[in-house]
């Protein structure tokens, strides 16, 4: 991609502004997608929250103050709007945002959009029980490859704290992987 | 896949894919549904509305502008001040204490002319602070 400052001019001007934003949803719209997906599992919800995002990113263009990487600025926005997405859904059904996280899992074995065998599901189980922030990191590196530095801007967590974090998810998924 | 208790090694097995699926041509779809959605005329009737606002905010900041200096200065420049004003601001910034230290023996001999006490008012004061009562009647 072209020098970011002037892709972000690009992408404020009026004249250029459109052509820019297409630019940018062709280059963005797989990784954030795959993003999302691993947070909120359901496609047809992946792409609402897909929408959201992009949305949410147009509208504060105006805002985005340069001092993180526009591709982290829009991964932050994406984890915000799936998280905020499952909390609305675990709100709306009256339950805590755990069991509605249990009930996605358990809905993938019948979703058209999910042919994970028996170890990808068990990994997606495995990950169900970490603490937010664990599997955040955890699907972050190993599902998207994402360099610690990267994960620390999007989250704004230390380079550290995150490499513990994944240590720990690391752990905590292989022996719920080794139970039986 | 696990049956001869080999353990997982998320680092040093085959990678576990996650096993989603993508509806074909989603993303193909996804491009022309999105640019569709933005707002091209939201854009617009953004910037105009923004521009026509701030152009009625400036106006509406003039008048009130104007309207409070004129105020302001046919306030202040009247010069004399009023008794009432003068009261207002002794009672707000002196106190008793300080009101009698400034008064002379004219000053009070004026005051205690000024005051008309009759027998029932000094009375009916007296007994509705009853309290009181007794000390002034000890003393």
């Amino acid at each position: 991609m072209q020098d970011e400052k002037e892709f972000i001019a690009d992408l404020l001007d009026p004249k250029t502004q459109n052509e820019a934003f297409r630019k940018l949803v062709r280059e963005y719209q797989r990784p954030l997608y795959n993003h999302i997906r691993t947070i909120v599992l359901n496609h047809d919800d992946t792409d609402d929250v897909l929408q959201n995002t992009f949305v949410k990113v147009f509208q504060n263009l105006k805002n985005f103050k340069g001092d993180s990487k526009l591709f982290s600025w829009m991964y932050r926005i994406a984890t915000n709007e799936s998280i905020t997405f499952i909390n609305q859904r675990a709100k709306k059904s009256g339950i805590s945002s755990e069991e509605i996280k249990d009930k996605m899992i358990n809905n993938l074995q019948a979703d058209v959009d999910y042919d994970g065998d028996e170890i990808q599901l068990k990994l997606q189980k495995a990950m169900a029980i970490l603490p937010e922030k664990q599997q955040l990191v955890f699907k972050m590196k190993y599902f998207q490859e994402l360099k610690y530095e990267d994960i620390s801007e999007i989250l704004g967590t230390s380079v550290g704290g995150l490499k513990a974090s994944y240590f720990h998810a690391v752990k905590k998924i292989e022996e719920f992987l080794n139970a039986d | 896949m696990n049956t001869n208790m080999k353990k997982f090694d998320l680092h040093n097995d085959p990678k576990i894919e996650t096993g989603f699926k993508v509806p074909e041509h989603y993303f193909e779809d996804f491009e022309a549904r999105i640019m569709q959605q933005l707002p091209e005329q939201e854009v617009k009737v953004i910037s105009l509305w923004q521009r026509r606002s701030v152009w009625v905010s400036s106006v509406a900041a003039v008048a009130l502008l104007a309207f409070g200096l004129t105020f302001y200065f046919n306030y202040t420049s009247k010069g004399s001040l009023d008794e009432t004003t003068v009261e207002n601001y002794l009672a707000s910034n002196m106190t008793s204490y300080d009101l009698i230290q400034e008064l002379d023996q004219n000053d009070i001999q004026e005051l205690e002319n000024s005051l008309v006490l009759n027998d029932d008012a000094v009375e009916s004061y007296l007994s509705e602070n009853d309290n009181d009562i007794d000390l002034y009647l000890n003393e």
